[in-house]
Parts: C-alpha cells; structure tokens; sequence
C-alpha cells in the first residue's frame, strides 16, 4: 500500500474514533513538517511551536478531512499557512532580526547533524560544507516570503508543482514563475559559493 | 527562434521537465548551439542541487508527547465559536436556509409595510380634506382642526350622536351652455377645492374649443351654503368629512335644536332632493338632534 493509501486508513480510523490513529500519522509526519516549518522560519523554537500548531490545527480538523486530497498535502497546507501567520506576526519579524542560521537552537538533538558516509571528507571539508549550506539557508531566508515557499516546496521538500500550487492556492502558472523567479534570485546570490 | 534571455526564462521548467513538447524542442535546439545557456542551466542544476542538500532539521524526540499536552491544553472552543468553523458543506445550507428564513419573512412583510404604505399615502390625500375639516370647539368657534384632533373629532361622534338622524342630499347634476360658465372663483380654496378646480378646468378645455353644451356638476365643491343653512336652524356643525380621493365634501355632522329643523329641511330642499331617516329614540327625549347629512351627487 502507498503512503498516501496508508495515511488514508488512519484518517478514517480517527474518524471513527481510533484517537491512536492521529500518533500514528503524527509520527508519519512529524519530521517532514518540521522541516518545512523550519526552512521557512529559521528558528528552532519557532519552527517546534508552529509544527506543533499546525499538528493541533489538524487534530481539530481532521473529523471533517473528506480525503478529497492526501493527507500529507493537507497538513503541508496547514503548515505552510501556520508559517505565513508566524511570518506576518509582529512577534516573529523582531525575533528574525537577531536570529543565527548557525544555531538552529537544539544541539542536545543535533539537528544539523550531516548524513555523511564512513570514510568521507575530512573535518575541515565538513566545515566547509557546513558553511556552504549556511550560506544557502541565508539566501533562502533572504527571499521575499511568497518566493521562499515555493522553492522549498520544490527545491526542499521535492514536491510536483501541482502539489504546490494546491497547497499553497496559487495557480500553476504562477507557482513555475515565482519558482522560476526563487532561482534566479538565490543564483545570483550564490554565484560563488554553489 | 528565440534568443538567450527567452531561453534563460525557460531554464528552470526546463530543469523540472515541466515544458511543453514544443518549448522543450526549441530549448534543446538552442542549448545546442549555445554554451552560454548550457552553463546558465548547470549553473542552475548545481544550485537546485545545492537547495536540496540542505541537511533536514529533526522533530525533538519528544514531539508527540508535547503535542499531546498542547492537545489537552488548548483552550476548548465554545459551541457559539465552534459555529463560525463548521465546514462549508454545514455552513452552506445553514446559511441558504437562513436566507430562505429571511425572504419568508421579508415578503410576509413586505405586503404589510405596502398596506401601511397606502395608509400613508391615504392619509397624505386625507390630509387634504383634513386641512379644510371643521370641527366646533363651544369656546373658539369654528377653526381647521389638525389631523390627530380631527381623527379624534371624528372618532368623537359615532359616541355623542348614537341617536342621529341621517339625511340625504341628492345634488343632481345640470346641464348648462358652456358660454355660462364663469371661471373659478380667485378666492383662495383649500388644496382639495384646487384640485378639483384643476380637474374641472381640463374637462372644460376641450368642450371650449367646440362649444358644445356639456354636463356640468352642480356638486358643492364646498359645504358653505349647508352651514348656512344650519347656522339659520340655529344648529351647531360637528365635523365636515371629505372624501380622501377627491377632496370632495362627503357628509356634514350637525348639531341642530329639534325647533330649527323644519327650517333647515327647507333649506336643504331648496339645494337639492332630501330625504330624511325616521326620527330616533333618543331625539324624542331631547331638545338637540344629531344630523348627518350626507352629500349626495347622482348623474
């Protein structure tokens, strides 16, 4: 069975009650969403209370989710909008400004631990790399809000430009432009370092 | 063919393989023949590269378990509040019907607000007659009454006059050469006797310009030679009612003692036919009659 086909078979089973069905695609998920959630605001403690909001928003909804899209885009619409709030809030602008795309703000979790094979480059190519994807993340968060979602969803996350556009309620045309548009932006940026 | 900045546009549908046949075809024909855009679009595949190598952040170990704190704390929402969020497949019909509820109750409405309407409109023509309405008060005479007192007045007499006598004009109407008619009189009249010029003066127009004879109405266009006629009785006039619609006299409310009404019979008679109703219980008893006399106008 597909993913999509699995989580379907949760959702129903929440809605018939199964509570335990909702961990279920919590856990499914919980990563993912974390992820986009801190692509897009760069800040640990932000990106662990918005995921968590957007889990609870779900929570609340999901008695009356009719599968009409997969659950995973459903919850990456709720995500992406819980962001933009977080983004548009007052709170969160002043925060940003002080905010090191160093520290992610865990480093008991270890959350920019690299996945690096045994036997490959040394400490100091590590640091490099690391400083190269520092770099990237700045550019990204560099981009106007509307710009940066986008080319996460596709550059990050790998999702189909459909997908995007029925997350994030654009039109098709508009989500290739604006994507079109991310990339020669953050390339212009990078021109160097990538 | 297309140049290197329309190419360059293309790029990076081209890297998703998101173009149409036909684009794709001139892209690839131009990346042939073009170093520059190939190296714009490795330029653009090493960066896509690079986005997509940014190290995923982890979910803490223990964001279930906060999540299910979050859950239990989170501020329950009150039936009222739940209302607002109801899907739109709730929402819709609850609100088709709230607007079925609201039409039910607009067009049951409607037709009492255009009755009252009409009332209004009424009582605007009524306010006419009203105008030129009478009423006695013992110590001032006779004066226009105002339309609440005239209302009230008027609503006074079924009450004081259960013993009245009702009489009937007949006016008839006359013929009269054309040549003979005089203009209206330059006295001022009340709006409804100006109305009722007006509409004399446009029937008459045509029939000046022929001179024919035509009928002509020898309606009272104002009751004054019928109060003369009960000041004579030595009587007393209650209320004149108009007709709203035309601003004509309708009926005349009296007060007459018993010994002046064989003089005002006389008067009347001189006016037009009378017919007068059998004397009532009351009126034997006492030394005033009640007298409605009703203005009757037959062709």
């Amino acid at each position: 069975m597909t993913s999509s086909g699995e989580d379907a078979l949760l959702v129903k089973a929440f809605q018939k009650g199964d509570k335990r069905a909702f961990d279920e695609l919590v856990i499914r998920h919980q990563d993912r969403i974390f992820n986009l959630c801190y692509r897009f605001l760069g800040d640990y403690e932000e990106t662990n209370d918005s995921a968590q909001e957007a889990f609870v928003k779900a929570y609340d909804s999901l008695s009356t989710f009719r599968l009409e899209s997969t659950f995973s885009t459903w919850l990456y619409r709720i995500a992406v909008n819980t962001c933009k709030n977080k983004l548009g809030s007052s709170a969160c602008k002043a925060k940003r400004k002080t905010v090191s795309l160093d520290n992610p703000g865990n480093p008991s979790d270890d959350p920019l631990h690299m996945e690096i094979p045994n036997g490959a480059p040394s400490p100091l190519a590590r640091m490099e790399e690391k400083e190269k994807m520092a770099l990237v993340q700045r550019a990204l968060d560099a981009l106007p809000t509307e710009f940066k979602m986008v080319v996460t969803l596709r550059d990050v996350e790998g999702l189909s430009y459909e997908d995007i556009a029925e997350i994030t309620g654009l039109n098709l045309g508009t989500v290739k432009s604006r994507i079109a548009r991310a990339r020669t932006d953050l390339r212009n940026k990078l021109r160097g370092v990538l | 063919m297309m140049d290197c900045s329309e190419i360059r546009n293309l790029l990076s549908e081209y890297l998703d393989d998101a173009l149409d046949a036909k684009a794709k075809a001139l892209t690839d024909e131009h990346l042939l023949a073009c170093p520059a855009c190939r190296e714009e679009l490795d330029s653009l595949k090493t960066l896509v590269k690079g986005i997509g190598a940014i190290e995923s952040v982890k979910a803490p170990a223990d964001f279930l378990d906060q999540l299910h704190i979050r859950i239990e704390r989170r501020p329950k929402m009150s039936a009222i509040w739940k209302w607002f969020f109801f899907p739109l497949r709730v929402k819709i019909p609850l609100q088709l019907a709230g607007a079925a509820v609201m039409a039910l109750i607009i067009f049951s409405i409607l037709p009492l607000q255009q009755s009252s309407l009409k009332l209004h409109s009424k009582s605007e023509q009524e306010k006419k007659a009203e105008d030129t309405a009478f009423y006695v008060d013992e110590s001032k005479g006779i004066k226009p009454a105002k339309r609440p007192e005239a209302l009230v007045q008027k609503a006074a007499i079924p009450e004081s006059a259960k013993g009245t006598r009702e009489v009937a004009l007949n006016f008839k109407r006359q013929v009269r050469a054309k040549a003979t008619t005089a203009e209206p009189s330059a006295a001022p009249a009340s709006p409804a006797v100006l109305e009722m010029q007006k509409q004399k003066l446009s029937a008459r127009a045509p029939a000046q310009e022929d001179k024919k004879e035509e009928p002509l109405e020898k309606e009272p266009e104002s009751v004054l030679p019928i109060t003369k006629a009960i000041e004579v009785a030595k009587g007393k006039i209650l209320s004149v009612d108009y007709n709203w619609q035309t601003g004509r006299p309708e009926s005349v409310h009296a007060e007459v003692p018993a010994g002046g009404l064989p003089i005002l019979y006389e008067r009347l008679r001189e006016m037009g036919d009378l017919q007068v109703s059998p004397e009532t219980g009351t009126e034997k008893d006492s030394d005033v009659v009640h007298l409605k006399i009703r203005i009757i106008v037959s062709p």
